[in-house]
């Protein structure tokens, strides 16, 4: 009897920590600070230069991004984001 | 130089989240996800690194709580909280957020269709009829107050409005052949007789009170019933009972928008006088604009905890509501097509000939 109560004890503790944790990282996204466990966002840190020349081709791309004369407006010139385009055979 | 056609494959990425979002999207959803967390809506395990799949998840388990599956069976739209009362396209998104100063300090719980499910009622109506003499009209104002807390509704009476209109440019020989006329004229006696003196409460005391002969009468009175019984204490949330004290710019984005779409097409048989008017009126809608959404409510992210929990858990609360009580009406929906499935089999004209209904008629399964 004993040890289950205090298995359960262990157990809420547990769940509140855990929502500690996730209430202390959705904090840190609103005051704008990103996750440091996110993966991209550490090797960005490490290679800044990679995110400037990113930065530089994504205003270059979205200069394209759509149809710029003569076009309807709206109409996508590239694909969106995140497409995976097959290669020309 | 044409390319060949080739099936378009994924790299497998291990330990990275499906998705990436801005900033823009991950400050709101973030005060949203502390309260839904605070609510328990969302739990602990739900936290993949991202404020929206956060949300996301919690939501999507709510949804499926509340029945959503059920609901899908028959109504072809979406509930989804978003930061922007419209569907933008990406440049009209980029637009917006270049010209906004900080985060975006509201979310709304959005809902709306993209297709009107088909409700032919007319056979219901004739095997209603067949027990009580009131039980049609009581149904059917039973169901149609209670679609009309989550959807807009396009019926008879809407169809009478289309067709008045239009009657008045028209001379006795085209006033004979058109459509028009035959909105009025096909209104099933029983609904003439009663619908102006038989309203809700009474219709609904009614239908407590009957007791139908038949299983399938007391099939649709129970689903109806449960229906309006989840929808206790809930009104219809319209896009325009925001005001512009409690959204700025509100009034602005309302004039410019169409009303909203109807998430529903209730006829007596499909491709009558009013699926022609329907059919006529749909082929317009959107053209001035962008509709307005069917379902709205706001969510003030500047408030203190407490207060957002508040709102938090009453527009949860009109969420829930609104997902179990079309889930009922799916129900009472599909036993309505059966009943008007049956009635073609028995009324073709010509054994052999198929029934063809037109492409209002055809009727949209999937979400």
């Amino acid at each position: 009897m004993k040890r289950s109560i205090l298995a359960a004890t262990a157990t809420c503790r547990t769940i509140d920590e855990d929502a500690k944790r996730v209430v202390r990282a959705l904090e840190k996204v609103t005051h704008g600070r990103a996750s440091t466990n996110d993966p991209i966002m550490e090797r960005l840190k490490q290679c800044p230069e990679a995110f400037k020349v990113g930065e530089i081709l994504g205003k270059v791309f979205d200069s394209l991004k759509y149809v710029q004369d003569g076009g309807e407006l709206g109409e996508r010139y590239l694909p969106p984001a995140g497409t995976v385009v097959p290669p020309l055979v | 130089m044409i390319g060949l056609p080739l099936d378009v494959t994924f790299p497998k990425l291990k330990g990275i989240r499906w998705r990436y979002c801005t900033r823009w999207d991950e400050g709101p959803a973030a005060v949203l996800g502390m309260s839904l967390l605070r609510l328990g809506i969302c739990q602990p395990t739900d936290w993949s690194g991202s404020a929206v799949d956060f949300v996301e998840r919690g939501f999507r388990r709510f949804c499926s709580q509340n029945r959503a599956v059920d609901a899908k069976r028959v109504w072809v739209g979406d509930l989804r909280i978003t930061d922007s009362l419209f569907e933008l396209n990406e440049q009209e998104r980029n637009q917006v957020e270049a010209d906004s100063e900080g985060m975006a300090d509201h979310l709304y719980l959005v809902g709306d269709y993209e297709a009107a499910a088909s409700i032919p009622i007319g056979a219901t109506l004739a095997c209603l009829e067949a027990d009580h003499d009131l039980l049609p009209t009581a149904f059917y104002e039973v169901l149609t107050k209670n679609l009309y807390k989550w959807m807009r509704v396009y019926d008879y009476l809407d169809a009478e409005e289309h067709a008045e209109m239009w009657m008045e440019d028209l001379n006795d020989q085209e006033l004979e052949a058109s459509v028009y006329r035959k909105v009025d004229m096909e209104i099933p006696a029983c609904i003439k007789r009663h619908s102006k003196t038989l309203k809700y409460r009474r219709a609904r005391n009614l239908l407590r009170e009957i007791q139908p002969h038949t299983s399938m009468a007391r099939e649709l009175i129970q689903h109806v019933l449960e229906m309006d019984a989840h929808g206790q204490g809930h009104d219809h949330a319209w896009p325009s009972q925001i005001s512009e004290k409690d959204v700025p710019g509100i009034e602005a984005w309302l004039t410019d928008a169409e009303y909203s779409r109807p998430g529903c097409l209730i006829t007596w048989y499909e491709n009558d006088a009013i699926n022609a008017c329907f059919d006529e009126e749909a082929q317009h809608m959107g053209e001035n604009g962008p509709c307005q959404p069917n379902v709205a409510l706001p969510i003030h992210l500047d408030k203190p905890a407490k207060e957002l929990d508040d709102e938090v858990r009453q527009i949860f609360d009109h969420a829930g509501a609104m997902l179990r009580s079309l889930a009922s009406a799916a129900k009472t929906v599909e036993l309505i097509r059966d009943l008007y499935d049956e009635y073609l089999r028995e009324h073709r004209l010509e054994s052999g000939f198929p029934v063809e209904p037109g492409a209002a008629g055809v009727r949209e399964e999937q979400l």
